[in-house]
């Protein structure tokens, strides 16, 4: 069935999303804001005719005198006046107030739109897709452009408010000439329709831009923000940073400036238009008025409806309008394309036990979306329960990709990976994540307490306190969270009050005590990704001396480049152009003399005493 | 004062610099603009006295009058809206730029590590917007007052006693201002939980973090918080609207009192007979233009405090920014080559702010042409003491000699381009492959063969041969065609960028190599070796910082850091032979392989 709404103009579309997402944030405030707009509108119409009726009161009160029916008819209306003026008055406040925290909520709401939509999908993937990264832009409020969509609800009683103003004006007109006021019902829409058309082009081109204007932010923040400070110095490259930003950001806005040029034929266009119907207007009624067909009070009525008529679409609460009738229903629409391109989301439940047998990957291969190089070809691997696998490889062998397929960020592109015989796509992926713990490589820093950083590795148990302990002692930092300031709850940020940071070990095994606490929760798969990465010698002895203690019971992925704890798993594979080339214990993989041997070799050979190779 | 009016200057220029005849078109046009109104207001009256005395001219020139008024105010507006928005965009380009430039070009880094400064930056970087809109409230200002102007003189043409309606607009601006305060005071106070959400916001739409939301089964918890965390935000914020809303009704009142007596008075006027049907119309008008023109004022004004605040706060920062970089009295060039070495001398640092000292007595001879390893514990000063070689700190006490001159005297840029080196804590360049690489020298950014030189002395060949477009591949899934690497690929790279520079006199190798798998990292060592062998005529000092103590071993010195001090130094033999610290880690390590 074909939607009326359909074949609306896009801005007006725009506009009723807005409009629709206002009850969801709140109803009250949408009413009054509703009301407002209304008395706004209506009250200064009434305001014009009770005082077109007060003028024309006044050449008789002057002739009979301050005794006089007249007179009192003057004293009368002004005093209604007066009341239509106090309540006036008094909604401006309040309408203001309504639609500025209207507008802030509706930015809160529509960024949780986002975040639920982006929540949604299984995978990963579209996280990194760039037109969403786009979109997501918008809403987060902090990008080169300040066209937030909350400032679209602060500009509606003002251009809801005039328009309506407008038209009841236009309406009353028609008491003058019953054409006139037809011919400024039918005119009104169609300047007002063009220049809104005019501006939802501007609207469009600064979406399309948002990529180009998100790469000029990015060269900017290198040059602002502390973790590029060090190379941008030692290289000197601010003038090279400098020169970037300009030219993406010129390549990025020219397009929006020229479209928002205004055009030369449209303002002269709605210009005359403007100024023949009102010249008419105007002309009329000044001859009608002299000729005495107009009485004084009709006169001052429609002089001041000729002036509230004279609203139309032009200026910045117009143009924010505009960007909003772009973004808003592209943002409203993220979720339901998301989830139009992700899977199902139910699947078998999954089992307190799971994996009871084994991990199976057969025949997997993987490329990542958009890219055609294949990371993972062909790769067969069992992972029986309870034990440790470790993976080694060159950089970019695939070792991580291998890790994101068994958390289910991705789907293989062949093969299937099995857990205890049951297809992985097939299973529930959040009972499933929830049997998996894992340590990543770029693990996230949270800026919340110690606590929160830990006990985010399984919500629900967040409260328990000794699942809390135990976690820190199995991953080595009980003595570091007692030491830090506040205790337990430190916030781990120095952008906030009392808030610490930490060095990037010490983050390592909060990160690791995470995973402990999800392990802790139930999880039955540990994956440690380069866990050593940033420790210090002791840290990392510790590390590979507690190894055998924090796996025990559970099945481990290690990858690792580090030996001295690599060897310290059940299984080791050598993963190499995407597939496993050997596998085996330790032992049976020196005794084989392959590619691990030669790799463990070459570590272990240079702690023998000096044969020669001295530097 | 002086500040003030300093920080007014600075900001308002930076809408003239950026777009000068813009900003002169936009304040032209906003003036012009604000006398339609009242004109308006003016010819109406005309018209209806006109035509209650019968005269048609007069009548018909009015109603034309304001006829040809609104079509230039439309006309006006066009251009003034693209003005408006030519000048912000344009200025905060601008200011983004010069903040760039102020902020980047701040040599040092301790500024980083200062509490204050991080705050400042924070809240300035938060409201740069507020830096382009000066100009806008500028214009603003200047038109409110003009057409407050013209309709104060209009009412006081009627009637004397009207121009306390004038008066009136000073409670408005002074109850209004006070409501602003409240809702500037409101976003002070929710600083620290509007950082938070965003910091939620981002960890909910960036691809890393999303990991680990979905392994852990956060993605709802962390939607919860960002919800509670925007409560906490939006309910001050909020609260502070209605409050100043309750403020701004008050001022209705007087308000709606001011304009029911203006037009009491001139109705009785009228009644009198000293004032005309159209005086009344008139001021009808003219009091529905005053409202609007102090509502604007007032809102203006709002907008113009508020840019001064973060104009100041600027100010500080160019200010602080012109006293951070060194001025040495007697400048020296760095040497050509080194031909005694870099030495350090009783070397002393502490952070600012913080009262640990890092570096305590820190004394080093570190040979011209010589590989050295600087190993040590977390914590133990190595970091510290490979940036107080990079000048990215001065020392607090003691001194750096190279070649004996002091460090001081060696102008930081100059210094930093004999430099390289790769840090742990690398930045993932999301450019284009030869770019993230050829930054290190900008000059070669187009140079494939020393490209490929660096690329391949740092192994890091296989990481582009892998990229589709080769040397011009866009880095980064983020980006429209990027292509994401591993993090030992990106550790490649910077290592790549850190050995593309041929002729440095100081290499700093700073945990480089965390993230990558051993052979790539063993034949990296030997290259070091070979470059140092290679560079020993120019007698660069290459130093590395590592727990790996594989590679520390084939250092030509070794120095052993323990809580801020030189504990040990010798070469590995040296140090073998002297069970300490030293032996007692080294120990630790290779028993692991054995």
């Amino acid at each position: 069935m074909p939607n009326p709404l359909h074949s609306l103009p896009p801005t007006a579309k725009g506009i009723l999303a807005v409009l629709r997402v206002l009850p969801r944030v709140s109803r009250p405030r949408t009413a009054l804001l509703a009301g407002g707009v209304a008395v706004s509108a209506v009250l200064p119409i009434g305001i014009a005719v009770l005082t077109g009726l007060l003028i024309g009161a006044i050449p008789g009160a002057a002739r009979d005198g301050a005794d006089s029916a007249a007179a009192g008819r003057v004293g009368t209306l002004l005093v209604v006046v007066a009341i239509a003026i106090l309540v006036e008055r008094l909604t401006s406040p309040l309408l203001r107030a309504a639609v500025s925290t209207l507008g802030r909520d509706v930015d809160r709401y529509l960024q949780e739109v986002v975040l639920g939509a982006l929540a949604r999908p299984r995978g990963i993937a579209h996280l990194e897709a760039p037109d969403v990264i786009d979109e997501v832009r918008i809403v987060r409020g902090l990008g080169m452009s300040a066209h937030r969509p909350g400032q679209t609800v602060e500009a509606l009683p003002e251009v809801l408010t005039s328009w309506l103003r407008a038209i009841g004006s236009a309406a009353v007109l028609t008491w003058f000439h019953w054409w006139l006021g037809l011919l400024w019902l039918v005119v009104w829409p169609i300047i007002v329709y063009r220049m809104q058309r005019d501006y939802l082009r501007v609207g469009e081109e600064g979406f399309g831009q948002s990529a180009q204007l998100r790469q000029a932010e990015y060269v900017r923040d290198l040059a602002l923000d502390p973790p590029s400070a060090k190379e941008v110095r030692l290289w000197g490259i601010l003038d090279w940073l400098v020169t970037r930003f300009d030219t993406l950001w010129q390549a990025g806005v020219g397009p929006i400036r020229r479209a928002r040029r205004p055009r030369p034929g449209m303002v002269l266009g709605s210009a005359s238009a403007i100024l023949v119907i009102n010249v008419l207007s105007y002309g009329l009624l000044a001859y009608a008025a002299v000729q005495g067909d107009l009485t004084l009070a009709a006169l001052a009525v429609f002089v001041e409806a000729l002036a509230n008529a004279n609203e139309y679409a032009v200026g910045d609460e117009h143009l924010y309008l505009s960007h909003a009738a772009v973004t808003v229903p592209k943002v409203l629409s993220l979720e339901k394309r998301l989830a139009d391109s992700s899977p199902p989301e139910s699947g078998l439940p999954v089992g307190a036990d799971v994996p009871a047998q084994e991990i199976r990957y057969e025949g997997v291969a993987f490329r990542y979306p958009g890219s055609e190089r294949e990371v993972l070809t062909g790769l067969d691997l069992v992972i029986p329960a309870g034990q440790s696998l470790a993976i080694v490889g060159d950089n970019g062998a695939g070792k991580t990709s291998l890790v994101k397929l068994l958390a289910g960020f991705y789907e293989p592109v062949g093969g299937k990976i099995t857990v205890d015989g049951a297809d992985l796509a097939s299973l529930d992926p959040e009972a499933w994540r929830r049997r998996v713990a894992v340590l990543f490589q770029d693990f996230t820093r949270y800026h919340l307490p110690v606590r929160d950083n830990i006990g985010l590795g399984a919500p629900e148990h967040a409260g328990d306190e000794d699942m809390l302990r135990r976690a820190a002692e199995r991953a080595g930092i009980g003595d570091l969270i007692e030491s830090l300031p506040n205790g337990w709850d430190t916030v781990l940020s120095q952008a906030y009050t009392d808030g610490v940071d930490l060095s990037g070990g010490q983050w390592q095994r909060v990160a690791l005590a995470r995973a402990m606490f999800a392990v802790e929760a139930g999880a039955k798969v540990l994956v440690l990704d380069e866990p050593a990465a940033a420790l210090d010698v002791r840290a990392e002895a510790e590390l590979y001396e507690r190894f055998l203690d924090l796996t025990k019971g559970l099945t481990t992925i290690l990858i690792s480049h580090r030996f001295s704890t690599v060897r310290r798993a059940d299984r080791i594979v050598v993963v190499s152009d995407g597939r496993v080339i050997e596998a085996g214990g330790h032992d049976e993989l020196m005794d084989l003399d392959g590619r691990y041997a030669h790799l463990f070799r070459l570590q272990a050979e240079r702690f023998q005493p000096a044969e020669g190779s001295d530097a | 004062m002086r500040d003030t009016w300093r920080a007014f200057v600075t900001t308002i220029s930076f809408g003239f610099r950026a777009a000068r005849w813009y900003a002169v078109f936009q304040i032209l046009t906003e003036i012009a603009l604000a006398l339609t109104g009242p004109l308006i207001a003016y010819s109406a009256g005309v018209l209806v006295d006109a035509a209650r005395v019968g005269d048609l001219n007069l009548a018909l020139t009015a109603g034309l009058g304001i006829a040809a008024a609104t079509g230039l105010l439309v006309v006006g507006q066009y251009y003034n809206a693209h003005c408006v928005f030519a000048v912000l965009e344009r200025t905060q380009a601008l200011s983004d730029r010069t903040l760039m430039r102020l902020l980047g070009g701040i040599d040092s880094l301790a500024p980083h590590e200062h509490p204050k400064y991080l705050d400042q930056i924070q809240l300035l970087r938060e409201e740069r917007e507020s830096l382009a809109e000066m100009t806008n409230a500028t214009a603003g200002l200047i038109s409110a007052f003009v057409g407050f102007g013209a309709t104060a003189l209009l009412l006081a043409d009627v009637h004397p006693a009207l121009i306390s309606l004038a008066l009136l607009a000073f409670i408005s601006l002074w109850i209004t201002s006070r409501a602003n305060d409240l809702a500037a005071d409101a976003q002070e106070d929710t600083g620290e939980p509007e950082r938070l959400r965003r910091h939620l916001f981002d960890i909910g739409t960036t691809a890393g973090a999303g990991k680990e939301l979905r392994v852990f089964g956060l993605t709802r918890e962390l939607i919860r918080r960002h919800h509670q965390v925007s409560d906490e935000v939006l309910d001050t914020r909020n609260r502070a609207a209605w409050r100043g809303a309750a403020l701004k009704s008050i001022d209705a009142v007087i308000n709606a009192a001011g304009f029911v007596g203006a037009i009491a008075l001139v109705v009785w006027l009228a009644v009198e007979g000293r004032a005309t049907p159209g005086d009344v119309v008139m001021v009808v008008a003219l009091t529905i233009e005053m409202a609007a023109v102090v509502a604007s004022s007032v809102g203006y004004s709002g907008d113009f405090l508020w840019c001064l605040k973060q104009a100041r706060r600027y100010v500080w920062l160019e200010r602080f920014a012109a006293s951070a970089g060194k001025r040495p009295a007697e400048p020296s060039a760095p040497p050509a080559s080194l031909s005694r070495g870099i030495d350090l001398a009783d070397v002393t640092y502490r952070y600012p702010g913080s009262e640990r000292t890092v570096l305590d007595g820190v004394s080093l001879h570190l040979p011209a042409g010589s590989v050295v390893a600087l190993v040590g514990e977390n914590g133990a000063g190595k970091s510290t003491l490979v940036k107080l070689l990079c000048d990215f700190y001065e020392p607090d006490g003691g001194e750096i000699l190279v070649d004996g001159v002091d460090l001081r005297r060696i102008p930081t840029r100059d210094w930093r381009t004999r430099l390289s080196g790769a840090f742990q804590d690398f930045v993932e360049l999301q450019l284009a492959a030869r770019e993230a690489v050829g930054v290190a020298d900008t000059a070669l950014i187009d140079d494939d063969t020393a490209l490929h030189g660096a690329l391949e002395r740092a192994g890091a060949e296989s990481v582009v041969d892998g990229l589709p477009h080769g040397l011009d591949t866009q880095l980064g899934r983020a980006w429209d065609g990027g292509v994401e690497l591993s993090g030992g690929q990106w550790q490649k790279l910077a290592l790549a960028r850190g050995l593309l520079r041929t002729d440095p006199l100081l290499a700093v190798f700073d945990e480089p190599t965390a993230a990558l798998d051993p052979q790539t990292e063993h034949a990296l060592f030997e290259r070091f070796a070979q470059a140092a062998r290679a560079g020993k005529s120019r007698g660069t000092v290459t130093l590395l910082v590592s727990h790996r103590f594989s590679t520390v071993r084939m250092a030509d010195l070794i120095v052993v850091l323990d809580g801020g001090r030189v504990r040990e130094m010798g070469s590995h033999e040296e140090l073998m032979a002297h069970p300490d610290l030293y032996a007692e880690l080294y120990e630790l390590q290779s028993s692991a392989y054995r």
